[in-house]
C-alpha cells in the first residue's frame, strides 16, 4: 500500500487528523493521478454501499419458531402415557361390563351369592358349605 | 407514541416476553442480513446463519449488560458465525469439488443496474475475495464502521484493517471497474 492510497482510505474513514487532512485534499486538487486515485476509490466505496440485503419474508417469525421450546423427555412421556390410558381405559370398562353380566348370569347358577355385589365380582357367598365345596376343589 | 427503545424491548425480552424480543428481530434483520448476505452470499445458508444470530442473542440475554449496542453485538455474532459457515463451506469445497471454481459475477460487461441488480453483483464480486479481506470490507464499507470500531470487532490492530482494507480494494478493482461508469468514476 502506497503512503499515498493509506491516506486517502483514512481520508475516506474520517481518521485523518485536519492539519493532514487539509494538506491532502490542497493535493487533490493540483495532483491528477491522486485525484483520479480518489475517485477511483470513492467510486468503489460508492457502489459497495449500494449493496442492500434482506433475509426472505417470514425471518422473524422463522427465528421465534426456533426459540419455541421443543417438548422435554418428561412432557413427551406424559402425552404418550395420557395417549396409551384413554385407549387402555375404553377397554378395560368394556372388559369388567363383560365380566361383571357374566358373573351374574353364569356363577349365580353354580354357586348362590349372599348379596348382588358379590354376585357381580363373582364372589361366593359366605356360608359354610361354600367354604367347604371351595376346599374340595 | 414513541417507539421502545433497544434496552426497554431487552429488558422485556429478558423477562420472558417474545412479542419484544420479535420486535428486536425485525429491527435488526436488515443489518444482520447486511453481514450475513455479504459475507455469504444470499440463500439459505445465509437464512440459517441470521437465525442462529439472534439465537444466539436470545440465549445471552441475561448477560448483555449494554456496553455494546444491541446492533454492534448483533454485528460481532453474525461475522463470527458467517466466518465459522465461510470455513465449513471452503472445507467441503476442498473436499469434495477441489477444482472447483469461485462463481463469476452476473455479467461481463456493463449494464442497466437497478438496485437490486447492484447488490448481486456487489455480493458475487465479494465473493471472489477471501474471507479476511472480505470481513473487513463488509465491516467498514458495507455496513459503516470506522477502522477502529472494525478492528474492535474482529479483535486486530487498525494498522491490520488498514492494510486488509487497502488489499481487499486492490483485489476488488479489476472486479468492479467494468460495471463502474465515467461519471462515478468522477465522483467528488
Amino acid at each position: 500500500m502506497t503512503p499515498d492510497r493509506a491516506q486517502l482510505i483514512r481520508l475516506m474513514d474520517g481518521s485523518l487528523d485536519d492539519a493532514t487532512a487539509r494538506r491532502l485534499r490542497s493535493r487533490l486538487e493540483h495532483d491528477i493521478d491522486l485525484r483520479a486515485e480518489w475517485n477511483r476509490l470513492q467510486a468503489m466505496q460508492s457502489m459497495l454501499q449500494s449493496h442492500t440485503a434482506s433475509f426472505e419474508d417470514g425471518f422473524s417469525r422463522r427465528v421465534m419458531q426456533r426459540l419455541r421450546p421443543a417438548p422435554g423427555a418428561d412432557e413427551s412421556l406424559a402425552e404418550a402415557l395420557q395417549w396409551l390410558f384413554v385407549r387402555v381405559e375404553v377397554a378395560a370398562l368394556a372388559l369388567i361390563v363383560l365380566l361383571a353380566v357374566y358373573n351374574v348370569t353364569a356363577m349365580n347358577d353354580a354357586v348362590a351369592a349372599s348379596s348382588f355385589l358379590e354376585a357381580l365380582f363373582g364372589l361366593p357367598g359366605t356360608t359354610l358349605e361354600n367354604v367347604l365345596l371351595f376346599a374340595a376343589l | 407514541m414513541p417507539l421502545p427503545s433497544d434496552a426497554d424491548l431487552v429488558a422485556r425480552a429478558r423477562d420472558g416476553d417474545h412479542a419484544a424480543f420479535q420486535r428486536l428481530v425485525e429491527r435488526y434483520a436488515d443489518q444482520v442480513a447486511d453481514v450475513v448476505i455479504g459475507m455469504l452470499g444470499a440463500g439459505p445458508e445465509a437464512d440459517d446463519v441470521g437465525q442462529e444470530t439472534f439465537i444466539r442473542l436470545y440465549e445471552a440475554l441475561d448477560q448483555f449488560r449494554g456496553e455494546a449496542s444491541v446492533g454492534t453485538y448483533l454485528t460481532r455474532i453474525a461475522i463470527n458465525r458467517a466466518l465459522k459457515a465461510s470455513r465449513r463451506r471452503t472445507a467441503w469445497y476442498r473436499r469434495f469439488l477441489p477444482s472447483a471454481e469461485a462463481p463469476e459475477p452476473a455479467s461481463d460487461g456493463r449494464g442497466d443496474y437497478e438496485a437490486q441488480e447492484r447488490s448481486e453483483l456487489v455480493r458475487r464480486v465479494l465473493q471472489q475475495i477471501d474471507e479476511k479481506h472480505r470481513t473487513v470490507v463488509v465491516l467498514r464499507i458495507l455496513e459503516g464502521y470506522s477502522t477502529r470500531e472494525t478492528a474492535a470487532l474482529l479483535d486486530i490492530p487498525e494498522g491490520t484493517v488498514m492494510s486488509r482494507l487497502s488489499r481487499a480494494l486492490d483485489k476488488l478493482e479489476p472486479l468492479l471497474a467494468p460495471f463502474l461508469t465515467a461519471d462515478e468514476m468522477q465522483v467528488e
